[in-house]
């Protein structure tokens, strides 16, 4: 079946389907926005409105409603820094100090310009290179799967750039967090001291509220006196605009952002988070000056904003062409396929040809939506952080124990959430920062299945070093994990050389 | 914190000892992990002593009260539910951590505000989300 590409395009921009789709879009980016509701939970709210739709339409809204929770998240994470979905991890890294700074404006349009782009990117991806791209994913076993884990934990290097080995600890301390419950392999239970609640593990969303949103409670209220913990914002005029400008003038950042955003969407289980975290530990690595990362600057925004939206792309390429979703949002997605009796595989490209193009198009046109939406409602939405804090602070903590509560109904999840935020609070005052452990709690669940299946493929092959140290791909992640390792103390030792030798021209 | 990461090292190696070979063995390799890093930072610890306080401009009694009433919100609100214990929380905030004026007139207006946004967070995910809020066991009408 021939696929005409004026009527997909018709598709797209009819009125209703198009109405549709930019109600999605703006729907995600409330639901994106709220903590404790991630782009996952508002798809699959939304899965008993599609069941009398068509099946252009509701893949249009659903696809809507994905793109625009995971900029929605950004917007949390930049004024209250909460992420308001876990994509939005690395983005509270600098989006939430210019915050502070009275620059939420210059971070939001960022994170909504960036955004854009990176989905813009991964849905033109998706769009052409789909299949061969899929078959690269499959190639991922389960020690490559591992040493992509243990990659994402060297990560900790950059991201707790004080002090290597409190970063270190604190990326172990979220694996331990993460190997509370039920064994993935072998069915032995862990840490659960009785509470039959904890069978099943600490809810990531639980862990992320509590450790990144209780101790700004903290932060917020902790001193007396006059002075501000967020600086008010005031409206500029032209602020967007300079903005944009300035993001266009770095291209290599943008695209590099997104290609990394592709290609981790794509690895089945590594969805925006971890994306958001990579692309962003590249910017810092690759920056004239990686000190100001985490300071509050546009380009560590971009750099996790373009990839985690570049992920939904890439998340949705072993999806349409092998069944296998890349990320969780992407597993509700395929629900929704197989409900309107949509087939997985090459004939989602033939006889559905015509419902698979128009989706993927109106990927690229939610896309565009979205920073249209988000450009013009940067400004509106800053204004918040103008609010008094003692205002703020419980209503960060509201929201904290609604979000906590939601994913599973569970008082015992808010205790959790709760007890993390303190624990949070002083280990931040001590020098850990929560990034580390959030990370090693994500990568914990792929870094345990892929060492345990890893090592009983090696007994079963009578060599466990065969299979973890001569796979070509395994072998490449091993030395990005040198690399990555060795980098901090590469940059140390030549800005000691920089400063040396500015020293002697000094003298001299 | 490395004699609490040493403990944390020492207790994941005593819960791996009565596990399974397949459950142990990650548990194992994050004990060894913090004993390693753990004793590290003990020995920077002991070397470069680090003398400044990293509580230093805090108040104490305003971080004493802020932890309170957040225990307090996730103690309550199983019993009193989630309008009543927001309320409440957001009322000693605005009061507590506002100007501190005490007047009947004052306090009501304080409480009509926590009221009405608790409820209107109520609505927002309860009515609009049809996502459940914790309810109360004592008075299940007002949830």
């Amino acid at each position: 079946m021939t696929v005409d590409v004026l009527t997909l395009l018709a598709n797209v921009v009819n009125p209703v389907n198009f109405s549709i789709m930019t109600a999605g879009v703006a729907g995600g980016i409330v639901v994106g926005a709220l903590p404790g509701l991630t782009a996952t939970m508002g798809l699959a709210l939304l899965i008993p409105f599609t069941f009398t739709m068509e099946p252009i339409p509701a893949l249009m809204m659903l696809g809507g409603v994905y793109v625009g929770a995971i900029y929605g998240g950004s917007i949390s994470a930049i004024l209250i820094s909460t992420p308001g979905t876990p994509s939005a991890i690395a983005t509270v890294f600098d989006g939430f100090p210019l915050t502070r700074k009275g620059k939420a404006e210059h971070a939001l349009v960022t994170a909504a310009f960036t955004s854009g782009v990176g989905g813009v990117f991964g849905a033109v991806i998706l769009l052409g290179i789909a299949p061969p791209l899929a078959r690269f994913a499959l190639a991922f076993g389960p020690a490559e799967m591992f040493w992509v884990a243990i990659f994402g934990l060297t990560i900790i290097a950059t991201l707790a750039s004080k002090s290597l080995v409190k970063g270190l600890i604190g990326g172990l301390l979220g694996l331990l967090l993460s190997s509370i419950g039920l064994a993935p392999i072998g069915g032995d239970m862990r840490f659960t001291f009785g509470f039959w609640q904890l069978q099943g593990g600490i809810d990531l969303i639980v862990g992320l509220i509590g450790l990144f949103c209780i101790p700004e409670v903290f932060h917020m209220l902790e001193k007396k006196g006059e002075k501000r913990y967020f600086e008010l914002y005031k409206p500029q005029k032209g602020v967007a605009r300079s903005t944009i400008i300035e993001l266009i003038k770095k291209p290599v950042l943008l695209l590099r952002s997104s290609i990394i955003g592709v290609i981790v969407g794509i690895i089945p289980g590594a969805g925006g988070n971890i994306a958001g975290i990579l692309s962003y530990d590249q910017a810092a690595r690759w920056s004239k000056h990686p000190e100001e990362f985490g300071t509050g600057i546009i380009d560590g925004v971009a750099a996790s904003e373009s990839a985690n939206n570049a992920a939904v792309g890439g998340a949705l390429v072993p999806l349409l062409t092998f069944g296998i979703p890349g990320a969780p949002p992407a597993a509700v997605l395929l629900g929704v396929l197989m409900i309107h009796g949509l087939r997985i595989g090459p004939e989602l490209f033939t006889t559905f040809g015509h419902i698979t193009y128009t989706f993927l198009i109106a990927l690229i046109m939610a896309n565009i939506v979205m920073f249209v939406l988000g450009f013009y409602g940067a400004r509106q939405v800053a204004r918040m952080v103008n609010l008094p804090e003692n205002l703020i602070a419980p209503i960060v903590a509201l929201l904290c124990v609604i979000g906590s509560f939601a994913i599973r109904n569970n008082m015992l999840d808010v205790g959790i959430m709760m007890s993390f935020g303190f624990i949070g609070y002083v280990t931040r005052k001590l020098g850990f920062d929560p990034g580390p452990i959030v990370l090693g709690l994500i990568l914990g669940p792929i870094a345990e299945i892929g060492l345990t299946r890893a090592m009983l493929l090696g007994k079963a092959a009578g060599s466990i070093w065969v299979v973890f140290f001569t796979h070509p791909i395994s072998i490449v992640l091993i030395i990005l994990c040198v690399l990555s390792l060795l980098w901090p103390v590469i940059v140390r030792e030549r800005t000691k050389r920089r400063i040396q030798r500015g020293e002697k021209v000094g003298v001299e | 914190m490395a004699i609490v990461t040493l403990l944390l090292a020492l207790a994941t190696w005593r819960e791996a000892a009565d596990l399974s070979e397949l459950g142990a063995v990650f548990l194992n390799a994050i004990a060894i992990g913090l004993a390693i890093f753990g004793t590290a930072l003990l020995i920077s610890g002991l070397i470069k002593k680090d003398k400044t306080n990293p509580f230093e401009g805090v108040t104490r009694s305003r971080v004493l009260a802020v932890g309170i009433a957040l225990a307090m919100y996730v103690g309550l609100t199983p019993f009193i539910g989630f309008v009543l214990t927001s309320t409440l929380f957001l009322t000693f905030f605005f009061l507590y951590f506002g100007k501190r004026e005490f007047k009947a007139l004052n306090i009501l207006r304080h409480v009509l505000l926590a009221f009405l946004i608790s409820m209107g967070f109520y609505s927002i995910f309860h009515y609009g989300f049809s996502i459940p809020v914790p309810t109360g066991t004592l008075w299940g009408f007002l949830s």
